[in-house]
């Protein structure tokens, strides 16, 4: 979602997220280093629910970092006619069972050393396999924490309505398809 | 579905540069045993220059939250 002000692009992008969140029935927190203030081209992160992530009783231990930066959009491209937006840099999602494996991870890292700079999944049992995935959204991995029987505060049903709407912004104004 | 408690209260929490700190601390301990000074030690230096990032257990995730603190 686009802001008129770096401020305002970061809270627009983050409240999606926040609002997905709800469906899970967990203590969560979203935690982001402004780093003594948004600007334009900045780069910045955040993490879920600081290092502990996010505990889903019998589906294990959800931890989620998102790196992203805040770009320029075209302001005719959005009924706000805003200048301003958020753009992922990269994410690592991963769902820890309760036994200390982690059942799956979602990767996107397009920058760095690593020759896969497309998005991918590890699943168990091997983690150095790369799964060629599409881009996932955080609202997915949520819905996959669903799917693998993480509390929810109502029904599997409605959680996953409740995702797609929270995910249908994000799809009008990413810039990948 | 337990239904017991709606997660109405999920918070955004804008953190301190000291907060920052503590948080990717944490991060890097949890991952790779190692304090954040020391993982940015080693990164500074080039330790994991020719590291591909996928193949070391937990490096991504140290990795996407340097953003935390640089």
């Amino acid at each position: 979602m686009p802001g008129r002000t770096p401020q305002e692009a970061v809270a627009a992008f983050l409240e999606p997220l926040r609002e997905a969140l709800k469906v899970l029935d967990a203590v969560t927190n979203i935690s982001v280093a402004p780093k003594g203030g948004y600007y334009r081209g900045g780069r910045y992160a955040w993490v879920l629910n600081g290092s502990r992530g996010a505990s889903l009783g019998p589906a294990g231990t959800l931890f989620a970092e998102m790196e992203f930066e805040i770009v320029d959009c075209d302001p005719d491209s959005n009924e706000f006619g805003h200048p301003l937006r958020v753009s992922t840099r990269s994410y690592h999602y991963k769902l820890r069972a309760p036994d200390g494996s982690d059942h799956w991870r979602m990767h996107w890292h397009p920058e760095g050393n690593s020759p896969v700079t497309w998005a991918h999944l590890h699943l168990a049992p091997n983690h150095k396999r790369h799964r060629a995935s599409e881009r996932m959204t955080f609202e997915k991995t949520i819905s996959w924490c669903a799917a693998d029987e993480a509390p929810l505060t109502c029904t599997l049903a409605e959680a996953n309505n409740r995702l797609s709407l929270t995910e249908a912004p994000h799809r009008l104004y990413r810039s990948w398809a | 579905m337990t239904g017991s408690r709606a997660a109405e209260d999920v918070q955004v929490t804008e953190v301190s540069e000291q907060e920052a700190a503590d948080l990717f601390d944490g991060i890097c301990q949890r991952e790779l045993h190692m304090s954040g000074s020391e993982f940015l030690r080693r990164w500074d230096a080039g330790q994991y220059r020719d590291s591909d990032v996928d193949q070391v257990d937990g490096l991504p995730d140290v990795v996407a939250a340097i953003s935390l603190v640089r």
